[in-house]
């Protein structure tokens, strides 16, 4: 594990995200144990595990939602233990089911997440107008209330929201699920940009094909420990990352 | 086998909203049960002693010939109380569940989920309308000397009651759910019919309660009010033995009932579904900055006006209390005057401002906004507490929702008040000032019992607004403490001038104040922090 880190220290770019010993249990049951990686600036990395692996709990911490046992996590050079709130002025992060709020419009809730991040009214109708005509979410779906959208739509409008305060890193939790086949090709695309801009994305998903192409980076955590971690091509070799994935999962079994 | 699942669901959901406190992972469904026995266990004996009392008074002013409108006046206190448990709750859980979609996609037959949807809401009416009943029946027993049939069909009689009660409150709702059926914003339909169908029949209730009242003094009962109530008028003659009234009662109350379940369970899915509309016919946004601290009130005003469940019962009542008493108040000043110079023979310093004050602070702390605050951001907590936001924002913002919507009401009674008994002008400021300091202080309570006792995981708005723990104990809790200021105030008054028992007060609410804007600050935080 340390010559990972030491990987990671070498690297050229400046680490966006660095994971330290990361440890968090619920009671009696360690949801994820002694992990550690580094993601770059630039750098797309994908978040491989099966169900109850502990992405979605590491995700939640690096997000600051949920305190952890052991262990540091860095954003941008900033300790988030130190310091919560100025790692969360740089991040985005968007769960799984984004559980929006019902009660506003899509605009109300874009104007409420640039509030919060004090995004000028140029920058954040710039921006909307970017990324909602990118994801195809009209005007008039913007303008509705989210009580009546989709899932696809929800995940849209989350997606629109997490670029509007440019963060340094952005954390995406099974992001293409409801999305429709042009919206996820889309979003593949911003994903691109922004890491070629110079931000990071760590994302979970459970798409393969998805990640083998897209991404820079795998890390594949199981048991909350972390199996493997290095780029695309150092992990899967000649292999597809699929039967990379499965063979490990195999050889736990045999074991 | 079905329906046992389904009620076990039910109820466990409601039992365990009593037994969650922020950062513990156990949850002992028992203690849950001991928290709700104990706060409806105060409530009763509170309640019974003092419709026991006033159950004796009414009985040693009947005759024979008057002697049902002891049952016809506690049937319609009952109603009322009974109504309060369930009517503004009735739409929410019957059409609003985050369940109903799942359980609909299961092989269960609607009227099943909508038998254990009112199972819920016929639950809370027992228990707010047995305050009433209970008592009642035992003064009954005592003072109204019943026959042996009497006795029997009075210890029956709650049934029949409750399932009428029942059908007035899933009627509410269904009337509701139609009218909401094609109207683009929902949600404000519901709270404008919410409302106004309350106000009908909260009109219509207290003119039949002071009918009945009058009738008393008259001697007799007139067939006027025997046709008009008739149902309590036969409640009334059952309780003297009458078998046939007896089935009038409970053919009315059982009839109004399944009438009333079956035109529920008829178009449950019609309606339900109905709550759906599509997306595209939304108008345009627009883009619009402004600062974190008015965007989070923005936010709170919205989260609470957008729930008529929460608007009705955390502030419609108070709110419309407050300007419905100081208005009754210049009505009736003279009346209000001639009471204060009886009370001045006993207490020669007393202007009324502290009564005056009591009665304002008491009605105020009827309404809480802020404990249900944090309940009701339910899963979307984690949304919240990903972005960089100090959680005393939050909670400002929280606390400055409570204090826009009830300041209002508060000053405007205040200041009537103070108007209409002529005070001097410490005593001016201090109605005032007091009243502030404690609208302040139910705000800041309300919010730390949210943190205590926080309800995330609802599938029905209800058990959060409602249900929980930080709901009962905020409202009881500030009603009990601001009864016991108020009363303390005889124990003063003969030698403290109502203005510096005010000052007192509001000393010592603004240093109660402080102390929870501090922990709100320090450990509010931390416990807000391990939510989600």
């Amino acid at each position: 594990m340390s010559e990972i880190i030491e990987n990671a220290k070498t690297n050229e770019a400046p680490a966006i995200l660095e994971i330290y010993n990361l440890s968090k249990s619920y009671g009696d049951k360690s949801a994820v144990a002694d992990l550690s990686f580094t993601v770059h600036a630039g750098e797309l990395c994908a978040f491989i595990g099966h169900n109850g692996a502990g992405k979605t709990t590491t995700l939640k911490c690096v997000a600051g939602i949920l305190s952890f046992d052991g262990g540091h996590i860095r954003v941008d050079g900033v300790s988030l233990e130190d310091d919560a709130l100025e790692v969360k002025r740089r991040i985005a992060y968007i769960p799984d089911n984004p559980d929006l709020y019902d009660f506003m419009t899509g605009m109300q809730y874009l104007n409420f997440i640039a509030d919060v991040f004090g995004v000028s009214e140029d920058l954040r109708r710039e921006r909307i107008e970017k990324y909602s005509a990118a994801l195809s979410l009209t005007e008039g779906e913007i303008g509705s209330l989210i009580s009546s959208y989709s899932h696809g739509m929800k995940q849209k409008l989350a997606l629109i929201s997490a670029f509007l305060h440019d963060p340094k890193l952005i954390l995406l939790d099974e992001p293409f699920v409801g999305l429709d086949p042009k919206a996820s090709h889309v979003l593949k695309e911003i994903m691109r940009d922004f890491c070629t801009a110079g931000g990071a994305i760590l994302f979970s998903t459970h798409i393969l094909e998805v990640a083998e192409k897209l991404c820079d980076k795998v890390a594949i955590i199981k048991g909350g420990t972390l199996v493997t971690f290095g780029s695309m091509e150092e992990v899967k070799g000649n292999s597809s990352l699929e039967d990379v994935f499965l063979d490990m999962e195999d050889d736990e079994d045999d074991d | 086998m079905m329906i046992k699942a389904l009620f076990r669901k039910q109820f466990a959901e409601v039992f365990s909203q009593f037994s969650k406190r922020s950062g513990t992972q156990n949850n002992s469904p028992r203690k849950g049960l001991i928290t709700v026995i104990v706060i409806f266990g105060v409530l009763y004996v509170s309640l019974g002693m003092s419709f026991f009392t006033f159950s004796k008074e009414i009985f040693a002013n009947l005759t024979s010939e008057t002697y049902p409108l002891f049952y016809m006046m506690i049937g319609l206190i009952a109603t009322a109380i009974g109504l309060l448990g369930s009517v503004f709750n009735a739409y929410t859980t019957i059409y609003e569940a985050k369940d109903n979609e799942m359980l609909l996609s299961l092989p269960i037959p609607p009227r099943r989920i909508v038998m254990v949807r009112v199972a819920t809401l016929l639950v809370m009416t027992l228990l707010y309308s047995g305050s009433v009943l209970l008592p009642s029946f035992i003064a009954f027993l005592v003072y109204g000397n019943p026959t042996l049939l009497g006795g029997i069909n009075a210890a029956f009689l709650f049934i029949p009651l409750i399932l009428l009660i029942e059908a007035v409150t899933i009627g509410i709702a269904f009337i509701v759910a139609a009218a909401a059926r094609k109207v683009k914003n929902k949600k404000a339909i519901v709270l404008v019919f919410s409302m106004a169908l309350v106000l009908v029949f909260y009109l219509v209730y207290f003119r039949a309660q002071s009918f009945v009242t009058e009738l008393t003094t008259i001697g007799s009962i007139p067939d006027a009010a025997r046709y008009a109530l008739f149902f309590y008028y036969s409640m009334g003659r059952a309780s003297q033995g009458s078998v046939i009234d007896m089935l009038i009662v409970v053919v009315t109350g059982v009839g109004a009932f399944f009438l009333a379940y079956y035109l529920l369970s008829r178009f449950f899915v019609k309606f339900t579904a109905a709550n759906k509309s599509l997306a595209s016919k939304g108008k345009k946004g627009v883009v619009k900055a402004a600062s974190l601290r008015f965007s989070l009130f923005k936010r709170e005003w919205k989260i609470f006006s957008s729930s008529p469940a929460y608007v009705m019962n955390a502030a419609f009542f108070g709110v419309l209390a407050l300007f419905v008493v100081p208005i009754v108040a210049i009505v009736k000043g003279e009346a209000l005057r001639g009471a204060l110079s009886m009370l001045a023979e006993t207490f020669p310093r007393t202007n009324g401002g502290a009564l005056a004050a009591a009665v304002v602070t008491i009605i105020g702390g009827m309404s809480c906004i802020t404990a249900p605050s944090i309940s009701i951001e339910g899963k979307r907590i984690t949304l919240l507490r990903s972005l960089p936001i100090e959680p005393k924002e939050i909670f400002g913002a929280k606390i400055a929702l409570h204090l826009a919507v009830l300041l209002p009401g508060i000053l405007f009674a205040s200041i009537t008040l103070a108007a209409v008994l002529a005070v001097d002008a410490l005593s001016w400021v201090t109605m005032i000032l007091y009243p502030i300091a404690h609208t302040f202080f139910t705000a800041a309570f309300g919010l730390t019992m949210n943190l205590h006792f926080p309800v995330l995981d609802w599938t029905d708005e209800i058990t959060a607004i409602k249900s929980g723990a930080a709901v009962l104990i905020t409202v009881f809790g500030v009603m009990i403490l601001t009864s016991v200021v108020g009363v303390l105030y005889f124990a003063f008054a003969s030698f403290l001038s109502d203005g510096v028992y005010l000052a007192i007060l509001t000393l010592l609410f603004t240093i109660a104040d402080i102390i929870l804007v501090k922990w709100l600050g320090d450990q509010g935080k931390r416990k807000f922090e391990l939510l989600g």
